[in-house]
């Protein structure tokens, strides 16, 4: 009973350290909202106060939003923290923070009665509690985040059900998470019913015996995810979202099919290129996630020092039979949870693969324990300690370097894609509001190259404390070239030998739409910055 | 029976032989393949290189220098077969063809269970990055068939001591990755065959030790040869990417965190990172199974170095490679992470052409995985994987539009009309029509090459700019109307075409393999300085 308590208390500790490390400065880091939560957030407003998005649609479950139809439980879902600690910028952060800290809890859960090996549960739970996705991830207000808590609990209530004979409520709450996770974030929808195809293949013979409650969850499920084909089917918002990630979008598939003149063979090329790329290491273990321009000198959604440790976990479940079945498990998990990513359009797509590298996580705790056990088998005493020493103190010095590119370098390198600078446009704007008849701002930004600003409305109307009713009612697309108007604000192209004609105008624009050269230094009145201090726009006075 | 097995053998060796001459003519050549191919015919015409050299044990190239073997075989090809593409070809071909054997060969030193083999022998008949790499000259073919005969040699009681003192003297003649290989090898094969004599190891050892060093030791005193290996096979070292993302990163100041801590994070430690990561890269799923090379040089459009299925008793192969206990099959591992040892220092170049050594060792492992398969599911497998290595040869066309920028093969009409006019007229071509254009042209036509007086004997990364009536034009020459020296057709891009103005009269357009129009001969009669 004393060990047991131990045991608790490391979960207890690491799932607090987990937490820290998801809440610990949430409002500071990232530097700043991005479109999409600031987007989520000014959406939420919106919603708690008029009952309709910005843009006036009545609890909407695609959110037009920024145009690219966000699904809407991760808006609904804040407006919690939004009740409880008000109008507040970090509210938007609190739901990824808190699943992704819940997750520790159910990735303990699931490989615990999955391999019912109390530290293997833990070194997995500990390593997911400070893998660089899962804490990237859970900073952002990202929905995915809670896919992930809720599949991980699914998979526990299942397996709970099915392998620990704990009763078929179980089985009942399994079926619900994991149908919920479906309706929660897209790449859900599509490997939760692989997941289940899985998980009855891999333990049929413990399903067997049950064979009938199996089917009437299984029916569950199906009446479960009903209304999710039909509001998918009916709802536009939600077509457009899907079809406009898939792969077909993908321009180099659509160089491939001119190249072969065969769709079908190109598809097949194609998408199991995409699917094996999913599992290229370097993108895995060192620059997956994208945080800096330096090449090679970055971070993967995985540390460096978990290769290792995925190694040698899949060696572990090959060599030892008892975990052989388990691992197998994982391994497919692995394998479905790329998929997402396979299909839709980009690259790679770290955030829909989320899934792929918590269950990596898990391998790799496999791995660790591992080492483990042969430290324990090959060593003595000191050098066993020595050892554990040695892998923590790497893996410690590993984190430290997460630490610093997240904290340190992303906010340099890639300040551009969170949109920074616009919060302090935004309330430099408002503080010349009433300076000015007319307020021009132009979208078009970036550091190597241009980029369009896509939540620039958000940003003013939010920082602008604007109340959502009155944004509703003024919202309206202009005829210029990308023109969004509300109040005296317009968001468009600026075309500089017509608007510089203009009078008592501020007008905020970006060196790639109007170079400095063209601009009498006179009339600008405040540069801003990029996080590294390189000029992002520029204020002028007409 | 063994009638049998030996008459299926020979079988899967024609059909290996005849995957790997049809077409004839695919792949198009690259500009390096071609100026091989050329300097065959030259060394097998008067045994003299493009240079005017006779009979010279380094060559050189736009990239950099090349070891003689695959210049010495294409030269023989040609020499009995013409030349033509059969001729500079047919020697690769056989040595394909003889891979595929060889790997049955080596599978049966490693494998007891002859059934294996025989998958082995399919899988290598059959690997897509093998056929592709059998097709037209280059040095990574010889090496994968001079190792795996090494190989043969070394897992014997008695050693042949001429047979395979040979083999490591032409591996060396072959390649430069097997300079960092070979002798790690032979140590490694060493302690696998236990049999073998001290005598035979310590002369085994000896030998490829001072070879290894003498060959080394050679080549770094040819002018720039220092430079040749540092740019081409030791770049790790010399890659600037690293040195400043470092400094870069670490100027990223952050209040409160201590600087020392910013030095043991950002070092030059990461020269490791970067190189254990670029090999990890050449190894990843994608490169094996599904786009060997992503730039379209080599491999073909959407295959990798094996076909699709066989990435599933590939897994299975190195999960009974890990259960087993038997440690012979086990050093299969040890010995694709030695072939493959140099791309450690390769960062931050992807050199896919690397693998092409450690193909049959890795047709070993997917023969492997197919022992805990049932025969059906065996046979379907191998069947999917012959059938897409089949179809691919009814993609060459989609194979040609993808590899143009390195393989052009619409430049064909555009030499052949440009050496016809230069019978008679100066000729003039843009040197930004290909890659490099000079070995085409040497390739193409029975253009009467006149050997470069240089004042270099090895010149390094070095670009032939002139044949006798045609001249190449670069970014930093003009046009200029004069009396002597006319240049009266221009083969020009869109560059030169600017240059000359419109007094310059269109006869021909041409199109590039993808169909856009890249290419104009206009007649003007103007001098070029």
């Amino acid at each position: 009973m004393h060990k047991l308590n131990w045991k608790y208390i490391l979960v207890f500790m690491i799932i607090l350290c987990g937490g820290f490390l998801r809440f610990f400065k949430l409002s500071q880091y990232p530097i700043q909202l991005n479109h999409d939560e600031v987007s989520q957030l000014y959406d939420v407003e919106s919603i708690v106060q008029t009952g309709k998005d910005i843009y006036g649609n009545f609890l909407p479950l695609a959110f037009p939003s920024t145009g690219d139809y966000k699904i809407g439980h991760y808006i609904y879902i804040s407006t919690i923290p939004y009740l409880l600690f008000g109008n507040k910028e970090f509210i938007i952060r609190i739901p990824a923070a808190f699943f992704g800290t819940l997750t520790i809890l159910a990735v303990f859960l699931f490989v615990k009665v999955l391999t019912k090996n109390w530290i293997i549960a833990i070194l997995s739970a500990f390593l997911v509690s400070i893998n660089p996705s899962e804490i990237f991830y859970s900073r952002k207000s990202f929905e995915n985040v809670i896919g992930v808590c809720l599949d991980f609990f699914g998979l526990f209530c299942l397996m709970n059900n099915f392998l620990n004979n704990k009763g078929k409520i179980w089985g009942f709450f399994g079926i619900f998470l994991l149908s919920l996770a479906m309706y929660i974030y897209t790449t859900h929808t599509i490997i939760v019913p692989l997941i289940l195809i899985l998980f009855a293949y891999s333990f049929r013979k413990q399903i067997y015996p049950q064979k009938k409650h199996a089917l009437f969850l299984f029916f569950t499920w199906i009446i479960f995810t009903v209304p999710l084909v039909v509001i998918t089917l009916i709802n536009s918002g939600l077509r457009f979202r899907a079809t406009s990630v898939f792969i077909s979008q993908d321009t180099n598939l659509g160089r491939l099919i001119s190249l072969n003149g065969n769709t079908i063979k190109s598809y097949l090329d194609f998408v199991f290129l995409k699917f094996l790329n999913q599992t290229n290491p370097v993108y895995l273990f060192a620059n997956g996630l994208d945080l800096t321009n330096q090449s090679i000198i970055g971070i993967g959604p995985l540390l460096f020092a978990q290769f290792p440790l995925v190694i040698l976990g899949i060696i572990f479940i090959i060599k030892n039979k008892p975990f052989f079945y388990q691992g197998i498990f994982i391994l497919g998990l692995i394998i479905i949870s790329f998929i997402p990513s396979a299909i839709t359009f980009e690259d790679y797509s770290p955030h829909r693969a989320m899934f792929a590298f918590t269950n990596l996580s898990i391998l790799s705790g496999f791995g660790l324990y591992y080492l483990f056990l042969y430290l324990k088998k090959n060593t003595n005493v000191k050098i066993r300690w020595v050892g554990l020493f040695m892998i923590f103190f790497v893996l410690f010095l590993n984190f430290v370097y997460f630490l610093r590119i997240y904290i340190g370098s992303y906010p340099f390198e890639k300040s551009e894609k969170i949109e920074y600078p616009m919060k302090e446009i935004s309330l430099y704007t408002w503080s010349q509001y009433n300076n000015f008849n007319s307020i021009i701002l132009d979208p078009k930004f970036g550091k190597i190259e241009p980029i369009i600003g896509v939540g620039i409305h958000y940003y003013l109307a939010y920082y602008g404390n604007i109340s959502p009713a009155i944004f509703q009612k003024q919202y309206k697309v202009g005829n210029k070239q990308r023109e969004l108007l509300f109040d005296k604000f317009s968001i468009r192209k600026v075309y500089w030998p017509e608007d510089k004609n203009l009078k008592n105008t501020l007008i905020i624009v970006s060196p790639w739409s109007v170079p400095l050269a063209d601009v009498d230094e006179n009339l600008i009145i405040k540069r801003f910055y990029f996080y590294d201090g390189t000029l992002a726009f520029y204020a002028i006075k007409l | 029976m063994k009638i049998n097995e030996e008459l299926i053998i020979i079988f899967v060796i024609v059909l290996a032989f005849f995957v790997r001459l049809l077409p004839i003519n695919f792949p198009i050549f690259s500009a390096d393949d071609a100026r091989i191919a050329a300097r065959g015919g030259m060394l097998a015409r008067n045994g003299e290189d493009e240079l005017g050299r006779r009979f010279p044990l380094i060559f050189n190239s736009a990239e950099d220098y090349q070891l003689p073997a695959t210049s010495y075989l294409t030269a023989l090809g040609i020499l009995i077969f013409g030349k033509n593409d059969l001729g500079a070809r047919i020697p690769f071909i056989i040595l394909g063809t003889l891979l595929v054997f060889l790997s049955y060969k080596i599978a049966k030193l490693f494998v007891k269970d002859k059934v294996i083999c025989f998958y082995t022998l399919i899988i290598t008949a059959f690997s897509p990055g093998l056929i592709y790499f059998s097709k037209f000259p280059n040095e990574f073919i010889i090496s994968a068939c001079l190792l795996l005969l090494l190989i043969n040699f070394l897992m014997v009681k008695k050693l042949n001591i001429i047979v395979t003192s040979l083999i490591i003297f032409f591996m060396f003649l072959s390649t430069k990755i097997l300079w960092f290989t070979t002798f790690p090898l032979i140590l490694l094969f060493l302690f696998i065959n236990t049999v073998l004599s001290k005598r035979d190891k310590i002369y085994l050892i000896l030998f490829t030790l001072t070879l290894n060093i003498l060959f080394v030791l050679s080549f770094i005193n040819i002018p720039q040869g220092s430079r040749s290996l540092l740019e081409n096979n030791l770049s790790s070292f010399n890659d600037l990417t690293i040195k400043n993302g470092i400094e870069r990163l670490r100027s990223q100041v952050l209040s409160a965190w201590p600087t020392i801590l910013d030095k043991i994070l950002f070092n030059k430690i990461y020269v490791l990172i970067a190189g254990f990561s670029n090999w990890l890269q050449h190894f990843q799923f994608s490169t094996l199974f599904a786009q060997l090379d992503k730039n379209g040089e080599f491999g073909f459009l959407g295959v990798g170095a094996f076909p699709k299925i066989t990435v599933v008793p590939f897994i299975l192969g190195i999960f009974y490679l890990i259960r087993q206990k038997e440690d012979k099959i086990r050093y299969l591992l040890i010995l694709t992470i030695i072939l493959t040892s140099p791309l450690f220092f390769l960062f931050p170049k992807l050199r896919v052409e690397h693998l092409v050594v450690v193909m049959p060792i890795l047709a070993i492992i997917i023969s492997l995985g197919f022992i805990n398969l049932n025969l059906k599911i065996t046979g379907l497998i191998l069947f999917f994987a012959i059938f897409e290595a089949t179809v691919n040869l009814f993609f060459i066309k989609s194979n040609i539009k993808s590899s143009e920028a390195f393989r052009p093969f619409w430049i064909n009409q555009l030499i052949t009309d440009g050496y016809e006019l230069s019978l008679t007229n100066n000729v003039a071509f843009s040197d930004n029509l290909t890659e490099d254009l000079i070995p085409h042209i040497q390739w193409l036509t029975p253009v009467n090459i006149k050997p470069m007086s240089l004042d270099l004997t090895y010149p390094y990364k070095f670009h032939q700019t002139e044949l006798t009536h045609i001249k190449m034009v670069g970014e930093s020459n003009n046009f200029y109307f004069c009396d002597d020296q006319i240049y009266s057709f221009i083969f020009s891009t869109k560059r030169e075409l600017e240059k000359l103005g419109e007094k310059a009269v269109t006869i021909r357009l041409y199109k590039n393999d993808l169909g856009k129009e890249v290419a104009t001969l206009s007649k003007i009669n103007v001098c070029i300085n």
